[in-house]
């Protein structure tokens, strides 16, 4: 009877492992990635998820036999020991330096998507400024510059050509939200006060959530826009176009 | 003791499955009926009141199942090709569950529990007004003004643009023309309480045999008002010219000295609106009220924030008809299309607008 608890420990690392097998032909994975450097992340992902499942899978069944194989015998009297000083040194190297090793190999992404030094050399496309609950968005326009009569404003509507890097600012009006876009492999804190730059270049058309992914307030979860990435940049143009024209109606 | 605790873990985990399982298509539920207005229970005479709930609910159902009189359904709401009232009454309720009731209230009365939270408040839809429209004063909204101010939201408040509201992004239209019709629902319930209160008011014995009648007259001259607002819509008499340096000047001069415009007067010499008559310098609290009784105060047109749309046309029309409902006059009758033009070119500038034509202006 008590080692039915070792059995029940057991469920966890079948079911752990048995959601990971079946995940995909039930449609419970990554979803499509357009950015150039998705792939990059879903690397590291698969990495990352292969180590943690080999050393999540060894830790469990450690558990389960542990907890089989010294179940409560009644009257065995406890071991006493200091510790094995050999054993833990290896236990704490060996992780820290599967850590290392992770750092180091995220360090080449980080540094490509989240430095602005080695952002795309173009102007910014937009500013987004992420409100409770709300993304403000401000087109650089024609003009290429932000914060001067052409700029186009936009409600959760953010929109950009294909094929194209494309430089963005992220702000806040008030809290810290984040901006989340899935299949551009993209997120990034919006900090009030801060005036954050982004950068992502899509390889094909199509339409996307896009997703607040901080805790802002009693709105948070149905703080969306939608990210629109046009067919080709004369369209982006066009549509830029038409909502500056409706911007400036006079009649 | 072991077995009990495995059992518990195995009722919890089947617990939270059952609870799970399929919440999406769980059926939303409608709670409450449409609460009295502010007119009627004025009154102070139940049996009026009884009446007045009696004819209302005959006409325009409960909550959980709305109706509308079937001829103005025709004029004032958009019922999809071959869908039966009722059933698209039934959605739309639904969705203004979903996304609206909580500011705005099961009735409509701008007082849902999110409210007492917020400033703006939630607009009371049972009068019928509405500030942001591009109709004359004293008119209704047409329908694209209330679906504008869906699709954009109302900047500067706690009121979402809902464009991309639905599930999925099919979706969004549909449910936007829904809500639309229910909001119409409870705007021309509410105008016509109020018209049968007036009535009750004004000395009539409202009795069960002529309510019939008096609810005709008066839901009847409701739809009229709102089928006109088409026709009311504020066009300028002469075209928007450039956004020149004279015209951003004169615009500064007749905000600060013109004896009709006084825009000075509310909203200060440097455009916030902070003036002692506006805001208590001491608390910052709002000292005006609009017609709704809410605390209100004039833009602040320093932030370039524009609740009913930054487009000139509308920055034109809330100077033309004035924000209605609220302490700002419509001047359409005082000053000239080109006066109003140069005025909108001057609150673009004190939004930050035009620097480059226009860097500094004189006195």
């Amino acid at each position: 009877m008590k080692r039915l608890w070792a059995l029940v420990f057991l469920l966890v690392p079948i079911f752990g492992v048995g959601m990971f097998a079946i995940a995909p032909a039930h449609g419970w994975w990554l979803p499509e990635n357009v950015a150039t450097y998705g792939d990059r992340i879903d690397n590291l992902f698969n990495i990352i998820l292969g180590i943690t499942g080999v050393m999540f899978v060894l830790t469990q069944f450690a558990l389960v036999w542990f907890v089989w194989r010294y179940a409560g015998e009644e009257g065995r009297k406890a071991t006493y020991i200091h510790g094995h000083h050999k054993t833990e040194v290896v236990w704490t190297i060996v992780p820290a330096l599967i850590l290392l090793f992770i750092a180091l190999a995220q360090m080449g992404a980080w540094k490509d998507i989240k430095f602005p030094g080695n952002f795309p050399k173009v102007p910014p496309l937009a500013e987004v400024t992420a409100g409770q609950f709300e993304w403000r968005i401000r087109y650089a326009g024609e003009d290429g510059r932000l914060g001067t009569d052409d700029d186009v404003f936009a409600l959760n509507d953010f929109h950009a050509p294909p094929n194209a890097p494309v430089v963005f600012h992220l702000k806040s009006r008030d809290v810290i939200h984040s901006f989340f876009v899935r299949e551009l492999r993209l997120k990034q804190d919006a900090m009030p006060g801060m005036t954050i730059p982004m950068w992502f270049q899509a390889v094909k058309p199509g339409r996307w959530d896009l997703m607040c992914a901080e805790l802002c307030g009693w709105g948070h979860y149905k703080m969306k826009g939608r990210l629109t990435v046009e067919n080709s940049e004369a369209e982006f143009k066009a549509w830029l176009q038409k909502m500056k024209q409706e911007q400036e109606a006079a009649e | 003791m072991r077995v009990f605790g495995l059992l518990i873990v195995l009722v919890l985990i089947a617990f939270c499955a059952y609870a799970l399982h399929d919440a999406s298509r769980r059926p939303v539920v409608i709670v409450g009926e449409y609460a009295a207005g502010p007119d009627v229970r004025e009154l102070k005479k139940p049996d009026a009141e009884a009446v007045i709930a009696q004819v209302l609910r005959e006409k325009f159902g409960t909550p959980q199942e709305p109706k509308f009189p079937d001829e103005a359904a025709k004029d004032l709401l958009r019922v999809p090709a071959g869908k039966p009232l009722a059933q698209h009454l039934d959605f739309a309720v639904r969705t203004y569950r979903l996304r609206c009731l909580h500011c705005h209230g099961l009735s409509g009365d701008g007082n849902g529990p999110t409210a007492p939270f917020l400033l703006p408040r939630p607009r009371d839809f049972r009068r019928g007004d509405f500030k942001f429209t591009s109709t004359a004063g004293g008119e209704k909204p047409t329908r694209e003004d209330l679906l504008r101010t869906l699709h954009n939201g109302v900047p500067g408040t706690v009121m979402p643009s809902f464009a991309l509201a639905s599930a999925s992004f099919d979706e969004d239209e549909k449910e936007i023309e829904a809500v639309l019709d229910y909001v119409m629902l409870l705007a021309c319930r509410g105008q016509t309480e109020r018209l049968l209160a007036a009535r009750v008011k004004g000395g009539e014995d409202l009795k069960a045999d002529g309510i019939q009648d008096a609810f005709t007259e008066d839901f009847d001259f409701v739809v009229g008002r709102w089928k006109r607002a088409a026709s009311k819509v504020v066009k300028p008499e002469t075209p928007k010219p450039a956004a020149t340096a004279e015209s951003i000047q004169r615009g500064r001069v007749l905000f600060l000295r013109d004896k009709n415009a006084k825009c000075m007067e509310c909203h200060g010499e440097g455009g916030d609106g902070r003036t002692p008559s506006t805001i208590d310098p001491a608390t910052g609290e709002w000292l005006k009220r609009d017609d709704w009784g809410n605390p209100t105060c004039p833009a602040d047109l320093t932030k370039g924030v524009y609740r009913g749309g930054r487009r000139p046309i509308d920055l034109f029309r809330r100077i033309h008809a004035g924000i209605k409902g609220t302490p700002m006059p419509g001047f359409g009758g005082t000053l000239k299309a080109e006066q109003i033009w140069d005025l909108v070119h001057y609150v673009q500038w004190l939004g930050g607008m035009h620097r480059q034509v226009s860097p500094d202006l004189k006195e």
